[in-house]
């Protein structure tokens, strides 16, 4: 059984290339078209507006700003309305427990507090996530340095 | 020194091994535990396997205290030893199975009334990006494989020692390897876009589990009500009244109840037990005397 089990997981590995996939092609959606991005801080923080160009450059989409009441943006975001959220969103933001967050692409500094900074996107896009994320690499090392 | 007749040497050794068994339990329960800690992130599905496995701690942990415990001398705080520990063990063990099928089975119903789509990130593995859904199963994989051999290993050994602990701690195990087989398909329904495949089969897995700790509760609850004794794994009684009755000429009334592995006889009409008011007044004054409700005398003769 094991080694069926083990046989089903590399051949999902050799598949992973494709995997994972998003349950509302987010990806698929924004690949060559448009990313709807809602804005939390007006202007947007340089390090955050580095991030948004990188994902929108990886999947070939022209950026569109968006900037409503912050839970307007968030439910947007829930449905799929807009695709990111940014503008210096630490990684602990309360906003977490309704949207996915991307890896760290820097720091917030709150307080005494530094907390990792983050972008938002919706629940469950894994694959948009993982687009993301590579997009958002060298960001990441930065970070983590 | 203790007041039982000493084991045969086969069932020591069993119970030695059954403790052996128990020590790589524990050994293994926490390198899993280390693993999908390193893995889980802010997963959700993962943290609930997780905090199974921590659950999962707790039936060894028990039959450790309570195999070094449960033959105790007597002493003035415990006067009949601790000869029903194990009867304590099993139904916290019980308890503890049932928590985590009960926990299963609630952790998956809110996710899929909420119809939260689990979120799980990615990260940088030599320089390829790598979604920790793969390492998640990684680890899924390695969680299963110890739970599968030491659950075989324990239920071999139960039924000869007469263990319940042991035996939910296997029910333990087998709950262990589910829930890992269920997050690994979970994962990969996961992957190909099926946000609700991980909640579905953790919520199956727990109603499994759950029905295995209600199973085991209702046999804990019969111990510890001095119920008669009843077989392993199961509600059913075991027919030792009759093979008592047999040996007895005159068909006695014969009772028995059992606390751990251990069995508890008393043959004849246990009227006789029943205390006189007065003599009860007598030794342990008036007040009390409405709470004697037994009173055997020992004889201090050698046992029949």
């Amino acid at each position: 059984m094991f080694r069926q089990l083990l046989a089903v997981a590399l051949l999902f590995g050799l598949a992973a290339c494709q995997l994972p996939k998003d349950p509302e092609n987010t990806t698929q959606t924004v690949q060559g078209a448009v990313l709807k991005v809602g804005l939390l801080q007006d202007p947007l923080p340089q390090i955050d507006l580095t991030a948004v160009t990188l994902i929108a450059d990886a999947l070939n989409a022209k950026v569109e700003w968006h900037r409503e009441n912050t839970h307007r943006m968030l439910d947007a975001l829930e449905i799929g309305d807009l695709h990111l959220l940014a503008g210096g969103i630490p990684e602990d933001s309360p906003l977490t427990d309704h949207a996915g967050a991307t890896n760290p692409i820097g720091y917030v500094t709150i307080g005494a507090d530094r907390p990792e900074r983050v972008l938002l996107l919706r629940r469950g896009e894994n694959q948009f996530l993982m687009r993301a994320n590579m997009a958002l690499r060298p960001l990441t090392r930065e970070a983590k340095q | 020194m203790n007041r039982y007749p000493p084991l045969p040497p086969e069932i020591s050794d069993k119970i030695a091994q059954a403790r052996r068994l128990e020590w790589w339990t524990l050994f293994w329960l926490m390198t899993i535990i280390v693993v999908m800690f390193l893995v889980m992130g802010s997963s959700q599905a993962m943290q609930a396997a997780w905090i199974e496995d921590t659950l999962s701690l707790l039936p060894p942990i028990l039959f450790l205290v309570a195999a070094r415990l449960e033959r105790m001398p007597p002493s003035a705080k415990y006067p009949f030893g601790l000869h029903r520990i194990g009867t304590l063990a099993f139904a916290l063990s019980a308890a503890a199975l049932t928590l985590m099928g009960g926990y299963l089975v609630y952790d998956a119903a809110v996710t899929l009334i909420r119809q939260e789509h689990p979120t799980i990130g990615s990260m940088e593995l030599f320089g390829t990006e790598v979604w920790m859904g793969w390492l998640m199963v990684g680890a899924l994989v390695y969680s299963i494989i110890p739970p599968v051999i030491l659950g075989r290993k324990k239920l071999a050994i139960a039924p000869d020692i007469q263990d319940k602990v042991l035996h939910a701690d296997a029910d333990m195990n087998a709950a262990d390897w589910k829930t890992g087989v269920a997050g690994i398909l979970g994962l990969i329904g996961i992957s190909m876009g099926f946000w609700w495949t991980d909640a579905v089969a953790a919520g199956l897995i727990g109603l499994d589990i759950l029905k295995d700790g209600g199973r085991n509760l209702r046999i804990s609850v019969a111990e510890l009500l001095d119920g008669a004794p009843r077989k392993l794994g199961s509600d059913e009684m075991q027919d030792l009244a009759r093979r008592v009755r047999k040996g007895v000429d005159g068909a006695p009334m014969v009772k028995l109840r059992e606390a751990g592995r251990y069995l508890h006889v008393v043959i004849g009409d246990d009227e006789s037990l029943l205390p006189n008011p007065e003599r009860a007044k007598e030794l342990v004054g008036e007040e009390d005397a409405w709470r004697v409700v037994t009173l055997s005398v020992a004889s201090g003769k050698k046992p029949l």
